[in-house]
């Protein structure tokens, strides 16, 4: 199965790297390896692994492959140069209001997949703002206020509810 | 703290190119870089959480202050873990000091704590805990030493 009839099959099925360490917790069974890159199975049972297992730093989007790449590049050179700027401040506001950040912002929902899959590093960074810009809602739990980590899992569940799914890969 | 020395080496280099005074005075890095806390939150002895009063329901601010940027919201913020405002940075035995860094529009940047030895450690942004004299990170960055606050300590 070559990987553009992967792409075709990608809204049924999630895929995973043939040598990745989650096979051994399944029971799925492979269904084609003439690519010897990918199996596939159920979006139920990697959904199940993927909470019990919590690979999330290896996460990565299921839309990957359909966003443009001048998007990504895009905002791959604005996120960079808005950390290399803001990096050693506190105050968010002074983080927020950075130039770079703002023209995040203005990319709009076309954005919010690569916020969200940023969202899944061990380490996330803080587009919680730019998220609620663009999307106008904030699902963090009062409980989770500042808490970083659980504030990307607040946002990274509110994906999931809207849409933005997450394969995994190693 | 386990960090390489090329690892080391660039933090190195990207502390003292952003603060020039640390390399003229004794320092050093004390953690890894990590996302989790800011420098408000360390002061205040957590680690895990990051302090702002950013409007909105991202970021953590006692709910006793108002979440504006200036002297008066921080004081209030911080005397929610019982500091109070006091005159200097001199070591006391049996007190526990921060101090808070600011412009000139008296907007505080960024704090300190001071440790049982009497030295200063501050977290840096994103960037890693260092050990420091106070004037070592004055500048561009944060400004100077604004005001004191202290605590007791058992």
């Amino acid at each position: 199965m070559k990987i553009s009839t992967i792409s075709k099959h990608r809204l049924n099925n999630k895929y995973l790297a043939k040598n990745s360490s989650i096979w051994k917790h399944t029971k799925q069974k492979k269904v084609n390896e003439n690519s010897h890159i990918y199996y596939s199975f159920s979006k139920q049972k990697l959904s199940s692994n993927i909470a019990k297992w919590n690979y999330k730093k290896d996460a990565v989007s299921l839309l990957e492959n359909n966003i443009p790449s001048d998007i990504r590049d895009k905002f791959n050179s604005l996120a960079n140069r808005w950390e290399k700027e803001t990096c050693y401040k506190s105050l968010m506001s002074d983080i927020v209001i950075h130039e770079a950040y703002q023209q995040i912002i203005g990319m709009g929902s076309a954005v919010v997949p690569l916020l969200l899959e940023d969202l899944t590093k061990s380490d996330p960074r803080h587009w919680f703002w730019a998220l609620k810009a663009i999307t106008g809602t904030s699902p963090i739990k009062p409980e989770h206020k500042g808490r970083i980590k659980k504030m990307a899992e607040d946002w990274l569940e509110w994906g999931k509810a809207n849409g933005y799914e997450f394969r995994y890969s190693l | 703290m386990d960090m390489n020395f090329d690892t080391h080496y660039e933090a190195i280099e990207a502390l003292e190119s952003e603060f020039p005074n640390l390399s003229k005075t004794n320092y050093e890095i004390t953690s890894k870089r990590t996302r989790t806390y800011n420098c408000f939150a360390y002061a205040m002895g957590e680690d895990d959480i990051w302090w702002s009063p950013l409007p909105g329901d991202e970021y953590y601010w006692p709910e006793e202050a108002p979440r504006e940027e200036n002297k008066e919201a921080f004081v209030l913020a911080f005397q929610t873990r019982g500091f109070q405002v006091c005159s200097d940075g001199e070591f006391e035995a049996g007190f526990l000091k921060i101090a808070i860094y600011a412009k000139a529009n008296g907007c505080p940047t960024h704090a300190a704590k001071q440790s049982n030895s009497g030295t200063w450690t501050s977290k840096l942004g994103i960037h890693e805990d260092i050990e420091h004299e106070l004037n070592g990170i004055s500048g561009d960055e944060y400004g100077e030493v604004s005001f004191f606050m202290k605590k007791t300590i058992n």
